[in-house]
């Protein structure tokens, strides 16, 4: 064969060899790009896995303390022992009873309150109208004035 | 015999058949690497669903191998940590509501319980203030001489566990009748500085 022909022959499988290599290395971004989506990937899924477990770990603690609460007492349960006449409002996460009432009614609301494991009397004032335990009203009762700040137990869900 | 050379001055070119080969033959290792770059992600996607199944599957997630997956396990992962932000919230909330519920109901329990009704001891509150940092009784109590523990100090003794810093005081103690007494008490307390912050031991 002849020289010219030998270097022709020659320069066309290194022309098609070196196309070959440009066509393998065009996978290389593909590649790269898919290491990277890997290691981010893995991350991620390791990151939302221990945001996950902790979630869940205090939705459980979370839920083993609600268990404490058994005897439960709602604002309106509260409301029918309260006697009318009686101031009886909730603001957020209290519920204010105010106004006058028998000490038998008075008792009967802290006997209530202490009986459900979800309420809970935060202050209370209480003054004899008279000032004095001997002195009854006018139609035999002896009246005390409350003013009571008891937990609001709708705010626990 | 000598080799003669008829067609000297033709230019050889390839048919368009074998250039086409030739071309495939090119692109077949690009191709194929491509192939298998792709199968092997597919793959790897497939065993990261596998490996964390329990996650993916509760938290509605589907991997599909594209960036659109990174931002859909970020948006979860933020909804859990606010989440557990709120929980871990209500907790401390619930258990701040337990050490008060306890510090209340223990008063008042420890008031009703030690309420004595006997004849011997007649006992009537006429103020009562309570805000779980303070306390404030005062009451009148009709005893007889010789009665030795009068409510106004079994209620003094008890409740000092819960609030060191009681104290009674005897505004009077008169004699109404013949051996029967009237004593005017104001027991008040308060918890110590350091309990304020600390739990109550349950």
């Amino acid at each position: 064969m002849e020289l010219p022909h030998l270097r022709k022959k020659l320069a066309f499988l290194i022309s098609y060899a070196v196309l070959a290599l440009s066509l393998l290395l065009l996978n290389l971004p593909r590649y790269m790009e898919i290491r990277k989506l890997d290691a981010k990937l893995v991350s991620s899924l390791k990151s939302l896995e221990k945001s996950y477990n902790e979630y869940i770990d205090q939705k459980k603690t979370l839920d083993m303390i609600k268990t404490r609460m058994k005897n439960l007492a709602s604002f309106e349960d509260l409301k029918k022992i309260v006697p009318k006449g009686v101031s009886f409002t909730k603001k957020e996460d209290r519920i204010f009873v105010k106004g006058l009432m028998t000490p038998e009614e008075f008792n009967e609301i802290i006997d209530f309150v202490l009986r459900t494991s979800n309420m809970a009397v935060y202050s209370v004032d209480v003054k004899n109208e008279f000032r004095s335990p001997f002195v009854v009203g006018e139609d035999g009762r002896t009246l005390i004035m409350v003013d009571m700040e008891i937990f609001n137990p709708e705010v626990i869900r | 015999m000598e080799k003669l050379n008829l067609y000297e001055s033709k230019v050889k070119r390839i048919k368009f058949k074998t250039f086409l080969i030739l071309l495939a033959v090119m692109a077949l290792p690009g191709v194929a690497l491509r192939i298998y770059i792709e199968s092997e992600w597919a793959h790897n996607v497939k065993l990261l669903s596998v490996e964390y199944h329990t996650v993916l599957s509760n938290s509605g997630i589907e991997l599909h191998g594209n960036r659109r997956d990174l931002i859909a396990i970020d948006t979860k992962k933020r909804e859990y940590d606010i989440k557990s932000k709120m929980i871990i919230s209500q907790q401390k909330y619930l258990l701040d509501f337990f050490e008060k519920a306890y510090l209340s109901k223990k008063f008042f329990k420890i008031i009703y319980d030690h309420w004595r009704k006997d004849e011997r001891d007649w006992a009537v509150m006429s103020e009562m203030t309570f805000d779980l940092k303070k306390f404030s009784l005062e009451m009148y109590e009709v005893y007889l001489k010789g009665e030795k523990i009068l409510t106004s100090e079994i209620i003094d003794k008890t409740l000092k566990d819960l609030f060191p810093l009681s104290s009674t005081k005897t505004l009077y103690d008169v004699e109404v009748f013949k051996n029967m007494y009237l004593r005017r008490t104001v027991i008040r307390g308060g918890v110590a500085p350091s309990q304020e912050k600390t739990s109550v031991s349950h």
